[in-house]
């Protein structure tokens, strides 16, 4: 683009004139097409000038002692002409919200000529300039210039190739954070580009991943947000595909946080307009998470009907990755209802499936589900090195949701090895993350294990507290399995502080939902009532 | 550090003589612009109520790159030179300024008050230093024995944590307060707690203190004690109660005035600019009814026309850096004084984009308009990213009338410098041409039911 060309011209003769201290900023909305301008740069200044890229990863508070750092670290004498070309502060400026770094920046101008000799340029996306700009007025009034790239067509359509074809929940933690960046920079690339069709429609699909990728991060917030701006594109440019893709996604952000009914209404909504476009791959997609939602609340049977439909049709698609995950949620019903057999088989497969399509996330929730199977069958050191095999893989990928049921698991191996303390760091640690992402099923199953805990310990009046909180948010999530559990371990503690009435009508509750739900904790439940109702005779 | 080359003559060397930087005092390239600024010389106005009078509290201000702190620096030169003691200091040295409270700004004042005595070798009565020194250690620390603070500070000094020793025992403890009031958050809150409701006390302490050194700085050959504070006007706006609009401005110079007035010599403190043209206005002019107002270089008449007297000016700050006749053609330093706005840090700053693009394009010269147009550009697009859309329509007005409201909204306008301040005689603004050259502003004028303004003057 010639235009580029000349913006690179100017930053170059800033370079070669300036023999002290100068102030650049250099706006470029896509990291890719900054690394290409800096490349370029430094072939066009040869040897007139060195130039050092520093490149900040993180969030900082102060602008100029990140870069002598950085600088620091990659000490090396250099003679001659340099110039600093800074990346990624934009990380220190959020797009709303407080920005403490452009405050530190305000007032620390008289430091910059007394730490660098020559040219410091800040490479910015346009948000961040314009922040920068209003909000760190003395700094910015020193400036000596500030150097525009435009969007690339080229770049554009490479970088939309590249994050189209990765598989987001796949990518290791720094590969999310990279492709968000990524994802971002496009987004204000399309807004700088002339409006039409074909970059509406890209806007809508790549806020759309852009939500997937803030989702897997466990932002969920930002997630909804994302989701909700390319549902109303695509509403604008009619298309009825992707607005059925943003439903589904919004109506699965629903179900984690808990809103089971809003979910439902959104999983139909969008299997109603796949119907009607006849794409199947998606009806099969709606199917399957309208089975979550029916498996959650105990109607295993219509979850079971929905996930088969679903498996149907994936198999007719051949749509392996659609195959996977039906074998993985049959597997989870198979387990549930004590069919441990049928259960390792249906995971197996599945996890067969995932390693030939490279599903690193979906491995990591196989390992974890056959760690569940050893652990039921007292194997607990296969099940140990499942759950930290399954571990490994979440940590990599940033899925902390997934670290956090990790935790929860290892949790309950410690808890069964006896190793109390080690069990309540383990709950505390998945609770905690639960709590950050809002995730309130895995809130509850945390205080749950804990009040097991304090139950063991003896700690009655606090098991109590932890269990009834668990409670109260499983019936606000309306999961009558987990409501069970709840009903049958406050029946134990009542039993135990001698107020057998009150324990013998939860446990009555607790065994009619479990007979319900076909659980095999139903037979459990039942010779704790018969032993109760003996006990009452007695006395 | 002081600049005596001759105007440079080639591109490279012009680029390097147009730095940004303030210039320090006796520099052979300041240009008097006073002409163009009103016709009154600002520094010599307060210069003369410190020579004429008993102490008091002056304010100076003006906008961002008006050339504040070469003026100052300037005035500190002068009184200098008429034998006055002058502590000098930019606040943003030793102060957070996105966090201050009066309280640090006083102790920053008795800090640096206490280092030019000791680098002047002016000593004062050593028990009543002392005493004024454990008044401190015990505010601050509640430290009561001498020997105690003397065995923690010498280990924390020994330490490496700041200046190298032989620091008198006072200084040690007024940099360790400073310091931490400035970095440490937990301190700062517990040290601010325990100063405010002894100010009265903290006042005469160091009342106390420049009582004691006068004798002792006149005896030195001095006529009396000058503070200057540079860079207070960049303690940064932030609203602290939404009802009552109250800002971080206005709890310093207006609820504290009192206590900034009540120290014992004469005090020049730099203010924002957009402070007087807040609703509190008259309230600040009556707490400080000495205050000054730099205003910008006047390129332009209130009608519109060019004011040749201050482009003629600037093209004299030009011709003392740059060899103006031989790098540029006729008129373009002229056309860059115009569209500066009268604003010297935008003006060097458009000779410098000048340069750059002439040598990114070959460096032909003398250099031509069409690169000045060019350079002109640039400043164009960097105030369309300053100013925010909703004041587009304020400032069509303010072009109009050449005046601006007191309120919130037009304080960010003059904080921002979309709006510039002139004097001749009477008070005007206009709006930086920069800004003028925006498609919004174009839009937001035209309106007004007006043509744009430069259809105006070809017309």
């Amino acid at each position: 683009m010639p235009q580029n060309r000349d913006v690179l011209l100017q930053m170059a003769s800033l370079v070669r004139l300036a023999e002290s201290f100068r102030l650049g900023f250099v706006k470029c909305n896509q990291p890719i097409q900054s690394r290409l301008m800096t490349a370029r740069l430094k072939e066009m200044l040869g040897d007139d000038a060195i130039i050092i890229i520093v490149e900040l990863t993180e969030p900082v508070v102060s602008l100029r002692w990140a870069v002598l750092q950085a600088l620091e670290l990659d000490k090396q004498d250099i003679l001659g002409k340099r110039a600093i070309l800074v990346l990624g502060f934009e990380r220190s400026i959020p797009s709303e919200g407080p920005a403490p770094a452009l405050d530190e920046l305000n007032q620390s101008r008289e430091n910059f000529p007394k730490s660098f000799s020559g040219p410091v340029l800040i490479w910015l996306p346009d948000y961040a300039l314009t922040r920068l700009a209003r909000e760190a007025p003395d700094f910015w009034g020193w400036r000596s210039g500030v150097f525009e790239f435009s969007p690339e067509l080229k770049i554009v359509a490479a970088v939309e190739n590249m994050v189209g074809n990765s598989f987001s929940d796949s990518l290791i933690l720094s590969e999310k954070i990279e492709k968000a960046s990524a994802l971002e920079g496009l987004i204000r690339d399309y807004q700088e580009l002339p409006r039409e069709e074909r970059t509406d429609r890209s806007m809508a699909s790549v806020l759309h991943s852009l939500g997937n990728t803030r989702y897997y991060l466990g932002e969920y917030n930002e997630a909804y947000r994302l989701y909700q701006e390319s549902m109303k594109i695509s509403e604008d440019l009619g298309d009825k595909s992707g607005v059925s893709k943003s439903l589904g996604q919004l109506g699965i952000l629903a179900h984690v946080m808990g809103d089971l009914g809003e979910s439902r209404r959104l999983y139909q909504e969008s299997m109603k307009i796949s119907e009607e476009l006849g794409d199947k791959s998606d009806v099969s997609v709606s199917l399957h998470q309208l089975g979550n939602l029916a498996y959650v609340t105990g109607d295993l049977g219509e979850a079971r009907r929905l996930y088969q439909e679903g498996l149907k049709i994936s198999q007719e698609l051949g749509n392996k990755s659609g195959v996977s995950a039906s074998l993985h949620v049959l597997g989870n019903l198979a387990y549930d209802t004590g069919d441990f057999s049928e259960a390792r088989r249906l995971y197996q497969d599945s996890l067969k499936i995932k390693h030939e399509l490279g599903d690193k996330s979906g491995i990591s929730k196989s390992l974890g589900e056959l760690g569940n199977l050893a652990y039921d069958t007292g194997d607990f050191s296969e099940a140990r090195r499942l759950y930290q095999d399954s571990l490994k893989i979440k940590h990599e990928l940033g899925d902390k949701s997934g670290v956090s049921t990790s935790l929860h698991q290892l949790g309950m191996l410690a808890q069964a090895t006896g190793d109390l303390a080690e069990a309540r760091r383990l709950y505390q640690g998945g609770l905690k993350i639960s709590q950050e992402l809002g995730n309130k099923s895995g809130v509850s199953a945390s205080l749950h294990q804990l009040g097991n805990l304090a139950y063991v310990a003896g700690d009655l009046s606090e098991a109590r507290r932890l269990y009834q909180d668990s409670l109260k948010i499983k019936q606000e999530l309306g999961g009558k399995s987990g409501i069970a559990i709840s009903l049958a371990q406050l029946s134990l503690l009542e039993e135990k502080e001698g107020n057998f009435d009150k324990a013998l009508e939860l446990i009555r509750q607790a065994e009619s939902a479990f007979m319900e739900l076909g659980s095999p904790i139903a037979a459990r439940a039942q010779a704790d009532r018969q032993r109760l109702e003996k006990k009452i005779g007695n006395s | 550090m002081m600049n005596r080359d001759p105007p440079a003559t080639n591109l490279k060397d012009a680029y390097n003589a147009v730095r940004l930087d303030p210039l320090q005092s006796g520099d052979p390239r300041w240009v008097d612009c006073s002409p163009a600024r009103g016709g009154t010389d600002v520094m010599g106005l307060l210069a003369l109520r410190i020579e004429g009078s008993s102490p008091t509290a002056q304010l100076i201000s003006g906008h961002r790159g008006c050339g504040k702190s070469t003026e100052l620096l300037r005035l500190v030169n002068h009184l200098e030179r008429e034998n006055f003691l002058v502590v000098y200091f930019a606040a943003d040295e030793d102060i957070d300024m996105g966090n201050l409270v009066y309280t640090d700004l006083l102790l920053s004042i008795i800090k640096r008050l206490e280092r030019t005595l000791f680098d002047k070798g002016i000593k004062i009565d050593k028990r009543l230093s002392d005493g004024i020194m454990m008044w401190f250690a015990d505010v601050a620390y509640g430290w009561k024995d001498e020997a105690v603070m003397e065995a923690t500070l010498k280990t924390e000094f020994e330490l490496g944590l700041k200046a190298p020793a032989p620091l008198p025992l006072i200084a040690k403890l007024l940099a360790r307060i400073t310091g931490q009031i400035r970095t440490g958050h937990e301190i700062r809150k517990d040290i601010r707690l325990k100063l405010d409701p002894q100010i009265y006390q903290f006042i005469e302490r160091i009342n106390e203190f420049i009582r004691a050194a006068l004798p002792e700085i006149k005896k030195n050959g001095y006529r009396d004690l000058v503070l200057i504070i540079d860079n207070l006007d960049r303690i940064v706006l932030r609203v602290l109660d939404e009802k009552t609009g109250r800002t971080t401005h206005d709890a310093l110079y207006l609820e504290h005035a009192e206590q900034l007035k009540a120290l014992d010599a004469h005090i020049v403190y730099t203010v924002p600019i957009s402070m007087f043209y807040s609703l509190k206005a008259t309230q600040l002019a009556g707490a400080f009814p000495n205050y000054e107002i730099l205003p910008m270089i006047k390129v332009e008449e209130q009608d519109g026309s060019p004011c040749q007297e201050g482009i003629d000016l600037l093209c004299d700050v030009a011709g003392k850096r740059i060899d103006v006749e031989s790098l540029f053609q006729t008129g373009v330093v002229d056309f860059l004084a115009e569209n500066s706005g009268g604003m010297l840090r935008d003006f060097i700053r458009l000779l410098g984009y000048t340069v750059e693009l002439d040598q990114s394009e070959g460096g032909k010269i003398p250099i031509s308009k069409k690169l000045a147009e060019k350079a002109f550009r640039r400043l164009i697009n960097e105030y369309g990213r300053m100013v925010p859309d909703e004041h587009f329509d304020l400032l069509a007005k303010v072009a109009k009338n050449k005046q601006v409201r007191n309120d919130t909204q037009h304080q960010a306008m003059l904080y921002n410098l979309s709006v510039l301040e002139y004097m001749n005689g009477d008070r005007w603004c206009d709006v930086h041409p920069a800004v003028r050259e925006l498609s919004e502003f174009k839009n937001a004028w035209s309106k007004l039911g007006k043509p744009a303004p430069e259809d105006e003057s070809s017309g």
